[in-house]
This record gives structure tokens, sequence and C-alpha cells, in this order.
């Protein structure tokens, strides 16, 4: 199955196609079975010069009745209905039942703005064919192509597909395991406007991929987690080079990958051997279950003095087994002050004594995740509270601490019946349940559309390793969890 | 306050915050200023359907503000309130001016409402069907249905 998804500009687009459905209209109604003027008699011929100025007028009357129709909406309000449609369970399929109504719910069928998102749903025989019908279908105004899900596409059908449209921007093949090296290379080099790229989970991706993304500059946002090849010197560099080169790059995720840490120490001989040199527009960094990554590499990276990471807000260090150590967070507290989300959950060698460090010197800090550290105990609860009552810490709203062992409920209870008069203004009754309850209700629909300015604090007894950021979305919608 | 007149010119008389649901109303009432009482003239829309609208407006006047980021995320057709369907269960030609009125109006949500209510007027019906359903005259000549029949069984192969 493939989903269809409809641009927001379909107004302008609209235009478009409104040229052709005018005439489409005059023709259906000079169709001869209706067509009384010239059919009828030699009347019009003969006593009007001009039956044309008789012709809409009466015709008009005759459509419309006493009722509107479908076929007399605005072209934008019908696009939007078919964009209705096709959101749910748009496919090839639907495109082409829909275009045997009659000629003007063709035309709009095949109107090319119709499509411009791509997203393949679950396994199919047909996905290759559909993918590749809906692109020679929207052409240049193809912007997304989701292919993620591990739905088999033939490589040749995505290949003929950045072809046919080269204006994609956001490219999603995370999972897309059927793709080799050489494909992968084909697609983002043909793709000139990539802006987002999710190359995740791809087992053949390898340094030559990483080389062609350094060529595009337009490049925001990259996710190489969990590449298998992506390992050793040249990956490294080739990193280095995106990260140099691509001056709007926002996101960058390396979830996942193999830091040989060996290839790393002798990479080059420079003074100061810096793992990654991050460029003063990124804002989202991901390195979250690094293999074989030691301390020296994130110490290197966020030294005292770089100010090129002034304006990253959201760390991702979590399942970090070694690297991330109390004296680690100390430094990073310095060099990231506008950080507002930070996710050091399942890091072992964490402990008060760091994550203090790090609360006191980041004010903008909104959002910290401790989940599964037993490093951490009831005495950095106390503490917080302390700081919280003093009028500090202000921006922060979500503290998680699922299945941190040495954290009690009579330290959270105590802790959110202290803070909760100061920054609790609304309440759901739902939320005062402390513990499990409350972090389900924060998975529905309570934090999205209650508490502004609260605190919300989650506990819970385990932590499921795999689903510890889960909630993360929540935070940008300004929602807490604590 | 806000008067607003229609296209048979019935006057009615709204609060503000209903009014400003419309952005056209919304950006009238900015240009006009706060002190001009006279009645905003909707040329496009009859007092029957104007009376269906505010009743709409009224209904979600308490509705937090859309978040961006529904922008973004696919709108499903079939989650639709349970009042806004209510609401919706008039007839086609109602239906079509409340979709014309909101699109003159620029009130999105209803205007979305109203597309998402046509959209699943259509889902699941076959060609026949949705010509009934909508009056449409099949004004294909036999030659064109052939060529479309044989043009899907080409996509249904593949």
């Amino acid at each position: 199955m493939v989903q269809v998804h409809f641009p927001m500009f379909i107004r302008s687009a609209a235009a478009q196609v409104q040229q052709q459905n005018f005439y489409q209209v005059k023709e259906s109604r000079v169709h001869p079975a209706e067509n009384i003027i010239h059919k009828g008699s030699g009347y019009c011929n003969i006593q009007s010069p001009n039956p044309a100025v008789l012709k809409p007028q009466e015709k008009k009357t005759k459509a419309l009745g006493n009722e509107l129709h479908f076929n007399l909406l605005p072209v934008e309000i019908q696009l939007k209905v078919f964009k209705a449609i096709f959101s749910d369970h748009g496919d090839s399929i639907i495109l082409t039942h829909l275009s045997q109504v009659c000629r003007i719910w063709k035309h709009l069928a095949s109107t090319s703005s119709l499509v411009t998102k791509i997203k393949t749903q679950s396994s199919g025989s047909n996905a290759s064919s559909n993918v590749r019908i809906l692109a020679k279908l929207s052409q240049n105004f193809l912007r997304h192509l989701d292919l993620s899900g591990g739905t088999v596409i033939s490589p040749q059908a995505i290949k003929e597909v950045t072809l046919f449209c080269p204006n994609i921007s956001h490219i999603n093949l995370s999972d897309c395991d059927f793709l080799t090296s050489t494909d992968i290379e084909f697609i983002v080099d043909n793709l000139e406007y990539l802006t987002h790229a999710n190359l995740s989970k791809l087992k053949n991706l390898t340094h030559i991929a990483l080389e062609s993304l350094g060529r595009h500059r337009l490049l925001v946002d990259v996710d190489l987690s969990f590449c298998a090849r992506i390992s050793g010197h040249q990956s490294m560099q080739n990193i280095d080079t995106i990260l140099q080169k691509c001056k709007n790059l926002h996101v960058l995720k390396l979830n996942g990958l193999d830091f040989d840490a060996n290839t790393l120490e002798n990479k080059n001989g420079e003074d100061n051997p810096c793992f990654l040199r991050i460029p003063s527009t990124l804002t989202w960094l991901e390195i979250s279950n690094p293999l074989r990554l030691p301390e020296s590499a994130f110490m290197s990276t966020f030294s005292i003095g770089n100010h090129t990471c002034m304006s990253l807000a959201h760390l991702n260090f979590s399942k970090s087994a070694t690297a991330i150590t109390d004296t680690f967070l100390k430094t990073l507290a310095f060099c990231v002050p506008n950080l507002r989300v930070l996710d050091i959950s399942l890091c072992p060698r964490i402990t008060d004594n760091g994550v203090q460090a790090l609360i006191q010197e980041l004010c903008s800090l909104c959002n910290l995740n401790l989940d599964g550290n037993s490093g951490v105990s009831d005495a950095l609860i106390q503490w917080l509270e302390a700081r919280i009552i003093g009028g500090a810490s202000r921006e922060l709203r979500m503290l998680s601490l699922r299945g941190c062992s040495r954290i009690s409920t009579t330290a959270v209870d105590a802790f959110l019946a202290k803070v909760e008069g100061r920054r609790m203004r609304r309440r759901t009754s739902a939320e005062k349940i402390a513990g499990k309850v409350l972090l389900l209700a924060c998975k529905g629909k309570i934090g999205q559309s209650s508490c502004p300015g609260g605190l919300i604090v989650k506990t819970g007894m385990t932590v499921d390793p795999d689903n510890v950021s889960e909630d993360d979305e929540m935070v940008d919608s300004g929602c807490m969890i604590m | 306050m806000v008067k607003i007149t229609s296209s048979d010119n019935q006057e009615f008389t709204i609060a503000k915050e209903i009014a400003n649901q419309s952005v056209l109303i919304k950006n009238m009432l900015e240009d006009v200023g706060e002190a001009d009482d006279q009645p905003i003239p909707l040329p496009n829309v009859s007092g029957a359907i104007l009376q269906k609208v505010i009743e709409y407006a009224t209904m979600h006047k308490d509705d937090p503000p859309a978040a961006p980021e529904e922008e973004t995320r696919p709108k499903s057709s079939e989650d639709i309130e349970e009042r806004d369907k209510e609401f919706m269960n008039v007839d086609q030609g109602t239906l079509f001016e409340v979709i014309l009125a909101a699109n003159y109006l620029d009130m999105k949500n209803l205007l979305d409402l109203g597309c998402k209510t046509v959209a699943n007027m259509i889902k699941g019906k076959s060609v026949e069907e949705i010509r009934k359903t909508f009056n449409i005259v099949n004004d294909f000549t036999p030659e064109e249905e052939e060529q479309i029949r044989k043009e899907n069984e080409w996509c249904e192969d593949r």
C-alpha cells in the first residue's frame, strides 16, 4: 500500500488545473445530448448573431437548478476532498477508481500536485508499481518519499522515482535492507534538493554514500543511526565533511554506530584531535548506544572553550555504558548553555554529583531523562526541591526517573507536594496519581491539553531500554512530565 | 459584539470571539477598527447558511488553537467529532453551500470538516454509486470508457 499526501499549497497548484478544468466544464456544457441550442432549432443561429451570449446563462440555471453540484465547486475545494480521501488509504488504485466517474474527476485524479508525499504502509505485492505510478503522476511535485517500514520495493522502482521526481526533499529509507550500497549512492546522488535524509538501519550504507551526502549543501536533517557499515576512519572523516560542508545542518543522529576508538585516536596528527567538530548550526545531536566509544571522544568534542556548540538544544547520549561520566557532564554543562533536552538514560557511570552540576549550569534545560540510572539517588531529588523552591531551574518541566532503583516513591511524593503549588497551576485529577498511572496518563491526551506551566514527574517501576524516549515528542508540545 | 449581514439582508449580531473564527471577518474588523458599528456585509453567504456557520462557530468557540504540527500530520477523514458529524448531517446542497461559505469566510476547520464529510460520502463507493450520490452524468464516450478500463487493468496487473 502506498499512502498519498497532499500539498499545503493546494490553492496555488489548483490554479494550474483551473484552466483545464474550466474547459472541461465548458466541454460538458455543449454535450450533444443536452445542447438544445444547436440541436433544438435554428432559432439561435438565425436570430442571435452571438449564441454564446445566451448559452451560459441558460446553462447556468439548468446546471445549478436549486442545488449546488460537486463538479461546480471551486477546484481547490474539489482537490481538498480528494486529499481527504487519499490521506486514509491512498494508492494508485484509488486514483484510477475516482478517475472513472467523469471527465472532471479524471482530471482531478491526475493532478500532479495531488501527490507530494508517498509513504509505503504495509507490504503488498504491488508496492513497487504503486510507488512508480504515483511518482510518474506527481513528478516535480513530489517532496516526500517515505519507504521505511520494511516494504520491499524493487531498487529499480526507487531509482526511477528519483529520476522522475528530482525535487524530493525528504527521503526516508530507514530499514530498507534490500538496497545495495550502489543503490543508496545512486539515490543520494540524484536528489539534488535533499534536505532531510533518514538513512538509518541501512546495513549496506558505506562511507561512499556519506561522501555523496557531503556534497548536498542543503541538508538539514541526517539520520545515520544503526548503519552497521559506518565504522572506522574513512566514515568518520566523511561524517566530518558533512558537518563542515553542510551549512544548514541542524539535526544529526548517529545512534548505535560502531566507533572504533583506535581509528579515532590516530585519526590525524593534529594538536586537538576531535571526535566530532560540531558546526555552529547544529541544534540536535544524538549519539546514543555507541559501540567502542571512549569518554575521551566525548571530552574532545565538548571541551571547555568550544564555542561552536552554543546552538545545541537537544542531546541524546543514552545507553552509553562507558563514555558518559560525571566528569564529562561537568564539562558538557559549560559548553552547551542553550541545551533544552538531554537524554542520559541508562548511563551507569552517572551519579548525583554530575547531574547536579548539569542542572546548576544549564538554566534553559527543560527536559532531563535519567531513566534507568542507578547512580542517582533521593539526595538529588531533595537538592532539586530546595533549588526549585529557591526559584532556580525555572525551565525544568520534565524529569524522567523511571527505573531509578535508588529513588524512592516517598522522596518523589514529598518533592511533588512541595513543588506543586509553585509550578502546578492547573492539574487534572488523573495527574495527581503518582507513579505508573501518571505515566500512562501522560501518554494519552492530558499532556497536550491541560498543564501549561505545570511540572510532571515520571516515575515507575521498570524501564524498558528500547522504549526510553518515546515520550520525547511531548516536550516540544509544551507538556511537562516529571 | 459584531454585526454581519447576509446576501439576503438578514442581520446577525454575534460575539467577537465567534466572529474572529472567520479570518475574513477578523481581518475586516482589524482594518475597520473598534469604533465602527456598521454591519459587515457578506454578499456571498445567504442567511440560512450564515445561521449554520454561526452555529458551528458557537459550538467551537472554546476550542484550543490548532497546534502547528497538525499541518504536517496526515489527517484522517475518519476522525470527525460526533457533534461535528451531527452538524454536517444536512442535505447535499446545504453541505456544499456551507463549504463554499467556509472557504469564503476563511474558516479552516469548518472547510476541513466539510471536505472530510464529502470525502466520506465518496469512500467505499463504486463508480456508479458515486455518480448517483452526486448526480454526476457519465460524460465519457464508450471508447474512452474502454480505454480507462484498459488502463486500470494495466495498473492492477503490475
